[in-house]
């Protein structure tokens, strides 16, 4: 099959038909819905806590226009270079031509999806710049030349064997049942990282447009290496990261860990101004920060506003029946999940293998809504992509197809439906239709039945109804 | 792309399209602060709480910082430091005192020291969290790098929450003086990357402990 849709399920089979990752997937969303509902009621009232973190997004995305110039002129009054990037290509361009003027060699990353999003890693080295991921789950994954699959723990896919192995090739260590020696190994290497690089990138997830500060939150310590220790540090922040003043960031802080692993607050929240002020003996001679576009105006500027005020804390991944059974891996970009469902088709993202199809790798269940600390209505805008792409050219042949099948299917239905002599008539037909040889078999292969057919049995159709009792 | 242009598309996306919400939210008075603590001890004993329920993190009080290099000490002599990060005014004003350890004075022995000791700016109750501003005498590394550290911090330098430490950096600000760095930290540097088991001491110190002053 070649459709977006058709890709998106030979994916998800695949994913399906590994027997190691639906007990990765099962244990790791467990443990953090578990976590989110556990920690959040110690917080406050969930609710309020939500509503609180919500209004603190709408108010700042509604301003972004002040607030993201008032942070430019904040964050040089501290000290730092802020640059402007439209899209990813330029994002690359601008880390590029830092690096080139500093004759930075080596780059110590911390994770970050804004540059996941722009896919600096292979960029740079192919510039000759060696770039290290430095969090524990993403230098898995970049030892192993793969995308992260969960957003806050990114190699939740792989089984302990496997990074055993993966460290024994690749780093010549011996194979270990125990994690904590593989974590040993991964510091001792990223130890050296850390000390020899000259540049440290990072992402931001509360950028203050008063003060010129940006915020990262970590568990590791390698947030405050990539700050602290190279002698440049450039962060690639999405618009949407920044607020207005720093009494907005607790509200948001509150419901972020406690949402993603089901923490208070993560170990280390770094609140960086700019670069080491005269005197100091570490911390960075010179600060960038790259503030990115990439779709993001657009999205302001539409229905979809709503989903910038995602604070990718993951909560609507662990609770997302679709995720729980295909993985990170099946959305085929950067952003898996109900959330990347909605922003990886409207995020212009090189990478992404078929974002018209994510849209309807729902189940418009709405677990997704109740599970986000900053009550983003995702099933409304996933609805919404999927009206866009019926309507839309770009939306594709089958696209169209399904989607004229359906309005054909449901103007017959409101038409039977409106008078009870002609839905007894109808209903009468479907039972002679559902008793001839082979019906089933053939209307499962047309839409509007093929799509849920997928991977369903077609029922019976009733001899009587519920309410002809 | 010029600041100008890219500002300007801003401006026009947010006039193309708008909410209700965003006109109630935006009319809406600013929120009360909230509080828990009245006193301060009842912020110290919010502190210990939370402190006891991370990962094996001692909390320690002491009546004076004379008492608190003693038992300062004592800690380093019962785990055979020999090398130590020291940060913080508080703890250096009796030099003689730390005759007995190597003081690490660059990265290079930063990085090599048994363990850091670091006089904290400010403690947050609500989450067991101490607050350590960068400035000359207080390296960011010093924190980071060694394996152990152990935290001194004034009972009255002990804050209610997060959003108490923000208003406190305002108030800096509003005087010119935001500090380039300030690391929140609370427990041992951890990962949970492999299968979800967590690990302590991944790439900061494994070991953490907290010494109250006052």
């Amino acid at each position: 099959m070649t459709t977006p849709v058709g890709k998106f399920r030979e994916k998800s089979r695949e994913a399906m038909a590994s027997p190691l990752l639906g007990p990765a997937l099962k244990n790791a969303t467990d443990k953090f819905i578990a976590g989110r509902l556990g920690t959040l009621p110690q917080l406050g009232e969930p609710e309020s806590l939500k509503q609180e973190a919500r209004e603190v997004k709408v108010r700042c995305i509604a301003r972004l226009d002040q607030l993201t110039a008032q942070f430019a002129e904040s964050y040089r009054a501290r000290g730092g270079q802020v640059h402007f990037a439209a899209d990813a290509q330029e994002a690359r361009q601008i880390l590029l031509s830092i690096a080139r003027e500093n004759a930075v060699k080596l780059v110590a990353k911390s994770k970050s999806m804004a540059t996941e999003e722009i896919e600096i890693n292979h960029f740079l080295e192919g510039q000759g710049i060696e770039v290290v991921e430095t969090d524990l789950g993403e230098y898995i994954i970049q030892l192993a030349k793969e995308k992260p699959s969960h957003i806050i723990t990114p190699a939740i896919h792989k089984t302990k064997e496997q990074v055993s192995s993966l460290f024994h090739e690749k780093l010549g260590t011996p194979e270990t049942p125990d994690i904590s020696e593989m974590t040993r190994t991964a510091k001792r290497v990223l130890r050296n990282v850390f000390l020899k690089a000259d540049m440290g990138v990072t992402g931001a997830n509360f950028a203050v447009a008063e003060t010129g500060t940006l915020t990262l939150v970590t568990n590791e310590g390698n947030g405050r290496m990539v700050t602290s220790l190279p002698r440049i540090h450039v962060a690639v922040v999405g618009i949407e990261k920044i607020v207005e003043k720093l009494s907005d960031v607790p509200p948001l802080l509150k419901v972020l860990p406690a949402s993603a692993t089901g923490q208070k607050i993560t170990v280390y929240f770094s609140i960086i101004s700019g670069p080491r002020r005269p005197g100091e003996t570490d911390g960075p001679e010179q600060s960038h920060v790259i503030l990115l576009d990439n779709g993001r105006i657009d999205m302001l500027g539409g229905d979809y506003r709503e989903s910038l005020y995602c604070i990718r804390c993951g909560a609507c991944l662990n609770v997302c029946p679709v995720y729980q059974a295909v993985g990170g891996h099946s959305y085929g970009g950067t952003y898996p999940g109900p959330i990347g469902a909605v922003v990886t088709p409207l995020l212009h993202e090189e990478d992404a293998k078929y974002p018209s199809a994510l849209p309807q790798a729902s189940s418009l269940c709405g677990a997704c809504r109740d599970a986000c600390p900053v009550k983003i209505d995702l099933p409304r805008m996933l609805v919404s992509l999927r009206h866009d792409g019926v309507l839309h050219p770009a939306g594709g042949f089958s696209a169209r197809v399904t989607g004229m099948a359906e309005g054909v299917a449901f103007r017959f239905w409101a038409w039977a439906a409106k008078s009870p002599a002609r839905f007894h008539q109808a209903a009468k037909l479907m039972r002679w239709l559902f008793k001839l040889p082979g019906f089933k078999g053939l209307v499962r292969f047309f839409p509007p039945a093929s799509g849920w057919a997928f991977a369903r049995e077609l029922p019976e159709f009733p001899e009587r109804f519920g309410w002809e009792e | 792309m010029e600041q100008a242009l890219f500002l300007q598309r801003i401006k026009s996306a947010l006039s193309r399209y708008s909410t209700e919400e965003e006109a109630r939210v935006l009319a809406a008075p600013a929120r009360p602060k909230t509080g828990f603590a009245t006193t301060l001890e009842a912020k110290i004993e919010r502190f210990k709480a939370e402190v006891g329920e991370l990962h094996k993190v001692q909390v320690v009080r002491v009546g004076n910082w004379d008492q608190a290099r003693e038992t300062i000490g004592r800690m380093l002599g019962e785990r055979g430091a020999t090398s130590i990060a020291l940060a913080g005014d508080y703890l250096k004003p009796a030099a003689p005192f730390w005759k007995k350890w190597n003081l690490a004075a660059d990265l290079d022995s930063v990085e090599k020291a048994d363990v850091g000791v670091i006089q904290a700016d400010y403690g947050l109750a609500q989450t067991g969290s101490v607050a350590l501003v960068a400035s000359p005498g207080k390296p960011r590394t010093a924190s980071l790098l060694p394996p152990v550290c152990f935290f001194a911090l004034s009972v009255f330098d002990m804050l209610e929450s997060m959003a108490s430490l923000m208003e406190e950096l305002e108030r800096r600000h509003q005087n010119g003086g935001m500090p380039a760095t300030v690391n929140v930290v609370t427990g041992p540097s951890r990962t949970a990357d492999i299968e979800l088991s967590l690990t302590v001491g991944v790439h900061g110190p494994g070991e953490v402990h907290v010494l109250l002053v006052g």
